[in-house]
């Protein structure tokens, strides 16, 4: 693991986002709509590597299979494991510093997982999901503002040295 | 990154996706039954979920209680259970009533209509990118079975379609492949309800010939084997009768399903011989049929 992101790190965030998952059912349906495990899987897959991003978004996605109580598991497992790995290539292809462009690169990305897990759910059986297209577009947005705002404090966290006040 | 790196990198990824893809194929659900991979799932998930729940409730019931509204949070508890239970007896009058004039032999029918439930909270919802699903706290150790009707004293939630032994997964009423069987409680007709997978349902199988009104009620018609006979479903909330053979008649829930706390899991009929003497208005209403069978 890269010196950024050390396990007992990840494994917070992990139980972090877990939990949050879980409170998010009992007492925010809605906000399951926001996709914190793939945000989190980016983050590690963009600053630590394809093979860290692969392994952290295939237990994400497991996580997210789980407590979101999808027929089968291992759905989003895919979707985030591909996923994470892409993203640490892009990352190495792509600067990416300024808020709006990291909104709309996880809004993609995002979109891209829904659509992933929407066409798996079908290739299963239980069929394209309910309403399709506008949850993922929900998704996809929610994401991206979320995902855009956890990148920044998360790097402010992460590295405090980097002057942001250069960042639009 | 050299071309080792990629190699390793690509290595991980393609391991990776081959055991989330065993991880799938091990769970192809047989038309018979569910997986035991969801029951174990289910065992696993259920007390860590249940965990947060009572520990969230707990301190949003000290606030309550204690902080804020030390009286009222009780006195409303008291009168919200109160109200359910008449709820529950109104519905239950409301069909004796209605079986009076269709059968001289109603003590028969109501014998036939006895159950028994457990009480179960909702310890857990999917994410709304699915057909809504809920978890509950109770599984097979409390009496839960496959196909266990999922009820509230104002109508029907769903049914229990994975189980394990200590939290049950249901698929509610209201979803996309969802139905069952169905009655217009004042004029008699019967039909099926189908889940639309946007929060209503519809009625079908109502002929164009048999008047409908809007604002009935529909309740279960016990035909499906799993819900009780009896048990609001709700109410008509539009109708459309040209050109179809069947009309087209939409309906809205009787119990917000979005927002529910704790439900009753009809787990078997209740125990006792059948009774010959009068009908006694105070006996519990009843009748469910509990073998897995879905409409």
């Amino acid at each position: 693991m890269s010196q950024h992101m050390p396990p007992g790190e990840v494994l917070v965030l992990l139980a972090g986002c877990t939990l949050l998952q879980i409170l998010f059912a009992l007492y925010l349906p809605f906000a399951l709509l926001i996709d914190l495990p793939l945000i989190v899987t980016l983050y590690i897959g963009w600053y630590t590597g394809p093979i860290n991003g692969a392994l952290w978004g295939s237990v994400f996605g497991l996580m997210r299979d789980v407590t979101g109580v999808l027929p089968y598991w291992g759905i989003n497992g895919i979707s985030k494991t591909l996923l994470g790995f892409l993203t640490a290539y892009l990352s190495r292809w792509v600067f990416l510093e300024s808020l709006l462009g990291r909104i709309l690169l996880i809004a993609v990305v995002s979109l891209l997982d829904g659509l992933l897990v929407a066409w798996l759910l079908n290739l299963f059986g239980p069929g394209w999901p309910d309403r399709t297209w506008q949850i993922l577009l929900q998704q996809a947005a929610g994401t991206g503002l979320v995902g855009g705002a956890f990148f920044r404090a998360y790097d402010h966290y992460k590295f405090p040295e980097k002057d942001f006040t250069q960042i639009r | 990154m050299t071309a080792s790196a990629h190699r390793r990198a690509f290595s991980w990824l393609i391991g990776l996706l081959l055991f989330h893809l065993l991880l799938l194929s091990v769970q192809v659900r047989t038309p018979e039954g569910q997986l035991l991979l969801r029951s174990v799932g289910l065992t696993l998930l259920t007390p860590f979920a249940s965990g947060v729940h009572f520990i969230s409730s707990s301190f949003t019931d000290f606030l309550d209680r204690y902080v804020f509204l030390q009286d009222a949070q009780s006195e409303n508890q008291r009168l919200v259970r109160e109200n359910d239970q008449l709820r529950l007896e109104l519905h239950r009058l409301q069909e004796l009533v209605a079986m009076l004039p269709r059968s001289p032999d109603y003590q028969a029918l109501q014998h036939g209509r006895s159950f028994r439930t457990v009480l179960a909270d909702v310890v857990g919802r999917t994410s709304p990118f699915l057909s809504p699903h809920l978890i509950l706290n109770q599984g097979t150790r409390a009496g839960v079975s496959y196909d266990s009707a999922v009820i509230t004293p104002r109508g029907i939630v769903g049914r229990v379609i994975s189980v394990g032994p200590f939290g049950a997964e249901v698929e509610l009423v209201t979803n996309a492949r969802a139905a069952a069987g169905a009655r217009l409680e004042e004029s008699r007709w019967e039909g099926v309800v189908l889940g639309r997978g946007d929060g209503w349902l519809d009625l079908e199988y109502i002929s164009v010939s048999q008047p409908v009104a809007v604002g009935e009620t529909v309740i279960t018609s016990g035909s499906d084997r799993i819900y009780p006979k009896g048990l609001p479903i709700g109410t008509v909330e539009a109708v459309d009768a040209a050109p179809h053979i069947y009309q087209k008649i939409r309906v809205r829930p009787a119990v917000n399903l979005s927002l529910l706390e704790e439900v009753l899991v009809v787990v078997g009929q209740a125990p006792g011989p059948p009774r010959s003497e009068s009908p006694d208005p105070a006996e519990p209403a009843a009748g469910a049929q509990q073998e897995a069978r879905r409409h």
